[in-house]
C-alpha cells in the first residue's frame, strides 16, 4: 500500500485542485507576500495628487517585480515624503521618462556585489550623475535592455549572475529610478539567494536613498536584520518604515511583524 | 483581533465586497488567500515553471477586475478557477507556436526515484509528464482530474465535440499511466 493515499501514485493520475504545495514550485513566505502586492498594485491603481503640487512622474518596477520577474511596471506619481500614488500600469520593458529622485547621491554598490568593470561599456550613455543621461533615448534603452536581461536571468535562476547584472546596472545608473530599481533587486537577491544579508543590507541601505523606492527599501533593511538575528535592529526599522510610510502596501505586514517580535515570536 | 491574512482557503464575503469597493487591504487578503491555489492551477495548465509567475499575475489581476461579474452562485475559488484557466489559457495561444516547438523538443524524463511518500515531490512528478504531453490532451485532463469539469462542461469550454474532449482524455490517461509505470509499479510490489 502506497504510503500517501492521495497521491496520484496510488490509482488517481491526477488529484483535484487544492491549496496543498504543489505542482507549483515552493516560493518563500517573502516572494509570495511580494507576488501579492504586485497584483494589488496593478488591479487597483490608487490616486493621490495634492492640489497645486508638480507631480514628478517616476517610471520604475517595484523591486518585488524586478525580483520575481513578473512582468508588469508602475508609474509612480510623487508627493514628497507621503506616500506613493500609482496611477496606471505600463509594460515591463517600457521604462520611460524618468525625473531623479530628490536628493540621491550615488548608491554605494558592495564590492561583493560586482566583479564587472563597473564603468559603462564604450556604447552607452555616460553614466548618469543625473536625469538627462538616463533620460536621453540611447540610455534609456540600454537600462530598459539591461534590466530585462537581469530579469531573464533571475527567471533562470542564475541567482549570481543576475545579482551582479542588477549590480551593475545599479552602478552605471546610480541616481535614476532604473538604478534604484536594480540596486533593490540586487539586495533581493543578495537577501534570499545568496544567503548574504550583510550584503544585501548594504544595498538595500544604499537604496534608501531614493524616496520612490524608499518603502521597500525599508522593508528590505528590516529583513536583513531579521536574517541576521538583530531583532532590535529589525524592530527599529519596521518602525521608521511606518513612521516615514505610514500608508504603504507594506504597513499591514510591517505591523504585524512588530507585533510578533514584542510577542517574542521568532 | 481579525487575523489579518488568512490562511489560504475561501475568502470571506465581507473582503470581496471590501474589494469591490477598492479597499487594498481587503484585496490583498482575497488575493492571499486564492494565491496556493491559482499557483498550482496555472502550474498544472502551463509546462514549466518560469513563466508560471507571470501568468498567476495576469490571472489573478484579470479575477480582481472581474469580482463585479462574480454572482455568489458557488464559492469565489470555483469562479475564480474559470477566471484563471482562461486566463492561462489566452496566455497559451499567444505562445502556441513556441509551446508546441518545446513540446516536441522535450528531453525524456528522468528516472524517478521517488517513493511517492512525498506528496509535494509527487505532484512535480506529475507535472512533468503533462509538461511533455500535446496542450490538448494536457487541458482535457486537467479540466476534468483538476477542476473536475464533466465532459459536456469541457466541450463547451473548450469548444470541441464531447466526443472529441473523450478521446483527449482516454489518450492523455494512456500516456500518463505509461510515462508514470516504474513508480506505480514499484509501488504495487
Amino acid at each position: 500500500m502506497p504510503a500517501n493515499p492521495d497521491s496520484p501514485s496510488h490509482g488517481e493520475l491526477l488529484s483535484a485542485l487544492d491549496d496543498r504545495e504543489g505542482p507549483a514550485r515552493r516560493l518563500s513566505e517573502q516572494e509570495l507576500e511580494a507576488a501579492v502586492e504586485a497584483v494589488v498594485g496593478r488591479a487597483l491603481p490608487v490616486r493621490r495628487v495634492r492640489h497645486g503640487q508638480r507631480r514628478a512622474a517616476i517610471p520604475l518596477l517595484l523591486a518585488s517585480l524586478a525580483v520575481t520577474g513578473l512582468a508588469g511596471a508602475l508609474v509612480i506619481s510623487r508627493r514628497p515624503w507621503a506616500g506613493f500614488a500609482v496611477t496606471t500600469p505600463v509594460p515591463a520593458d517600457a521604462i520611460t521618462r524618468s525625473s531623479p529622485p530628490r536628493s540621491a547621491p550615488a548608491p554605494r554598490v558592495s564590492e561583493r556585489a560586482t566583479d564587472t568593470d563597473p564603468r559603462p561599456a564604450p556604447s552607452d550613455a555616460p553614466v548618469a550623475s543625473s536625469s538627462s543621461a538616463a533620460e536621453r533615448p540611447s540610455a534609456r534603452e540600454s537600462a530598459a535592455d539591461q534590466l530585462k536581461a537581469a530579469n531573464q536571468l533571475r527567471r533562470q535562476a542564475r541567482w549570481a549572475e543576475a545579482e551582479r547584472a542588477y549590480a551593475k546596472l545599479a552602478s552605471q545608473f546610480a541616481g535614476s529610478a532604473q538604478g534604484s530599481v536594480a540596486a533593490l533587486a540586487a539586495a533581493s537577491l543578495r537577501l534570499e539567494q545568496l544567503k548574504d544579508p550583510r550584503g544585501a543590507l548594504r544595498l538595500y541601505q544604499s537604496a534608501l536613498r531614493a524616496p520612490a523606492l524608499s518603502a521597500e527599501a525599508g522593508l528590505g533593511v528590516a529583513s536583513c536584520h531579521r536574517a541576521l538575528g538583530d531583532r532590535a535592529a529589525e524592530a527599529a526599522a519596521l518602525r521608521r518604515l511606518l513612521a516615514t510610510h505610514p500608508d504603504s502596501l507594506f504597513r499591514e505586514r510591517a505591523e504585524r511583524r512588530l507585533a510578533a517580535l514584542a510577542a517574542g515570536t521568532p | 483581533m481579525p487575523t489579518r491574512r488568512p490562511s489560504p482557503g475561501e475568502p470571506s464575503h465581507e473582503d470581496v465586497q471590501a474589494t469591490r469597493a477598492g479597499d487594498r487591504a481587503a484585496a490583498a487578503r482575497l488575493v492571499a488567500a486564492l494565491m496556493p491555489r491559482v499557483r498550482n492551477l496555472v502550474r498544472y495548465l502551463i509546462r514549466g515553471d518560469r513563466e508560471v509567475e507571470d501568468v498567476v499575475q495576469e490571472a489573478l489581476v484579470a479575477v480582481l477586475r472581474g469580482l463585479g461579474s462574480y454572482r455568489a452562485e458557488g464559492t469565489l475559488r470555483s469562479w475564480a478557477d474559470r477566471v484563471v484557466a482562461r486566463a492561462a489559457f489566452a496566455w497559451l495561444e499567444r505562445r502556441r507556436a513556441q509551446e508546441q516547438r518545446a513540446i516536441a523538443a522535450s528531453e525524456p524524463l528522468p528516472d524517478w526515484n521517488g517513493d511517492g511518500a512525498d506528496e509535494y515531490l509527487s505532484r512535480r512528478r506529475v507535472v512533468e509528464v503533462l509538461d511533455r504531453l500535446p496542450f490538448e490532451q494536457r487541458h482535457a485532463l486537467v479540466l476534468h482530474h483538476v477542476l473536475e469539469m464533466s465532459v459536456p462542461e469541457i466541450a463547451e469550454e473548450t469548444r470541441v465535440p464531447v466526443e472529441t474532449v473523450r478521446s483527449r482524455l482516454r489518450v492523455g490517461r494512456l500516456k500518463m499511466r505509461e510515462a508514470l509505470a516504474p513508480a506505480t509499479t514499484q509501488k504495487v510490489s
